[in-house]
């Protein structure tokens, strides 16, 4: 080894180490040689840079990797979400799908009541409580339209909705669709995790999870609502002949699975005709939608009320006997007459209405015979003065 | 015991720190070097002479520290004397790339008159 290679041995072994991928090799203290020393420093700056940048790359390659699953699951998620048929449903999928990806956090998903004067919980995951309803006011996420992120240090102020305490970082995302939000997102962070875990990446994330959560709600709640307009009377809220058609399919079906009852009953408004004529159409209608309100009140949800004509309705009553159905109508018919109608200052004449019940399987075992035999019990009771009920078969 | 010291303002309205021998420069000494420094100018971007004649080394921390910190100065002369110095001022130039005029000089005349062109 010469004079030359014996002074170069130090930055000589520093290369080597760098070269075999030791990034933080012995720097020896160099004194007495100034270039050997500028060489030494250099190859020192050099290798920090190297450790810098392999720590700034590892870093955003484990940010990749976060964004890159998110985005799967995310993709999952719109999918699954796009595939449901119901709310109800979606709120399943958009609760399991939640947990699925922020596993590590507790969080909750609220979505406006019908009356948009409160949000509340549809889903929620994770060890810490979590309101079941509140006001949209006392979140800053809706009352802004953004995000609104707290630190686990707490500068910013917190949601008055939220139950983690002071010692968590949380974030609420609001659910945005077509310029209207549906609901928010609760994140909340553990305590130990500090302010780690809510990156600009993850907030980008957790935006876009819940624009694409709220555009499916949205498309599949409009989907609904465009369902239901089709099965309802517009006038009374009702269902209409159709969906009563259909449901009384599905209910014989069940009563012949089940061995249960079924009855069945027509209603006809008694001299509606005359209400139209002498007081006008906006008369009848009242009356129509006051006659409405009794019924509905007084059946079960289980029963479906349907307005199959112009004053005529169809009750389908799943698990009441005939003679039930006949009890019930009368009490009905007592309350519809009770009914005191006004209409701009004009006392309208008291309602009654006329009804015929049938049952299956006694009256008929298929939907047709059932609606002919209840029709003509109907019938009967026009015939027979109105104002009563007339059961089928008796 | 600090191991930099300020000269006051001259009337040149030229900043200058310099380091002492054998300095060695961390994040927490840079650090609290830039508040002194916007406590001396009111927070304006000054032009400022960092003489690192003497500094032994310069963490890549304080290295990165000072390069963002690029909005504090109006113009940056590093003045090196040896090799070693050098190196370190031409790393940070080269690598932390600070957005306002930056320049290594060996000789101080030189960096106060280029300064001169940037000061107030």
């Amino acid at each position: 080894m010469n004079a030359e290679e014996n002074r170069l041995g130090p930055a000589i072994r520093i290369i080597t180490s760098l070269a075999k991928g030791d990034l933080q090799p012995d720097f020896p203290e160099i004194t007495e040689d100034p270039e050997l020393e500028a060489i030494v420093v250099g190859l020192q700056m050099l290798a920090e840079e190297l450790v810098a940048s392999r720590a700034a790359l590892d870093g955003r390659t484990a940010e990749l990797e976060i964004l890159n699953k998110g985005l799967l699951r995310l993709s999952d998620l719109s999918n699954l979400l796009l595939s449901c048929d119901t709310s109800a449903e979606a709120y399943v999928v958009l609760g399991r799908s939640a947990r699925e990806m922020y596993g590590q956090l507790s969080g909750a998903v609220y979505l406006y009541g019908a009356s948009r004067d409160v949000v509340e919980l549809v889903t929620s995951w994770g060890d810490l409580p979590v309101a079941k309803s509140f006001p949209p006011a006392d979140c800053w996420a809706l009352r802004r339209g953004r995000v609104h992120h707290v630190s686990a240090s707490g500068t910013e102020l917190a949601c008055r909705h939220t139950m983690e305490g002071g010692q968590s970082s949380s974030m609420c995302v609001p659910m945005l669709a077509q310029g209207e939000a549906l609901g928010v997102l609760h994140l909340v962070g553990a305590p130990e995790l500090e302010d780690r875990v809510f990156t600009p990446l993850a907030q980008r994330l957790a935006v876009a999870a819940a624009e694409a959560c709220a555009l499916a709600l949205a498309t599949i709640r409009l989907r609904e609502k465009l369902a239901d307009q089709s099965l309802r009377d517009s006038l009374t809220g009702l269902y209409n002949r159709r969906y009563a058609e259909e449901t009384l399919l599905r209910e014989i079906g069940r009563a012949k699975r089940e061995a249960s009852a079924l009855s069945l009953v027509m209603l006809d408004l008694d001299h509606f005709k005359r209400i139209n004529d002498e007081f006008g159409h906006d008369a009848g209608d009242t009356a129509l939608r006051e006659a409405t309100t009794v019924l509905v009140d007084n059946f079960r949800t289980s029963d479906v009320v349907s307005r199959v004509g112009g004053e005529e309705f169809l009750l389908i009553l799943p698990g009441a006997s005939i003679e039930s159905a006949g009890q019930k109508i009368d009490k009905v018919r007592e309350k519809v007459r009770g009914l005191e109608l006004f209409y701009r200052g004009r006392r309208l004449p008291p309602l009654s209405f006329s009804a015929g019940a049938a049952s299956f399987p006694a009256n008929g075992a298929t939907p047709e015979a059932l609606l002919r035999a209840a029709d003509a019990a109907l019938y009967e009771a026009k015939h027979a003065g109105r104002d009563r009920t007339v059961l089928a078969g008796t | 015991m600090e191991d930099y010291l300020w000269e006051p303002f001259g009337s040149d309205g030229i900043a200058k720190i310099r380091y002492k021998a054998g300095a060695i420069i961390t994040v927490d000494g840079a650090r609290k070097s830039l508040m002194e420094l916007a406590a001396l100018t009111g927070g304006k971007p000054a032009v400022v002479l960092v003489d690192i004649r003497l500094a032994k080394s310069v963490s890549r921390e304080a290295r990165a520290l000072f390069g963002e910190a690029a909005n504090r100065y109006a113009a940056l002369a590093l003045l090196a004397g040896s090799l070693p110095t050098q190196v370190i001022a031409n790393f940070f130039i080269g690598l932390s790339r600070p957005k306002v005029p930056t320049q290594m000089f060996t000789d101080e005349e030189k960096a106060l008159t280029w300064l001169r062109r940037y000061a107030p």
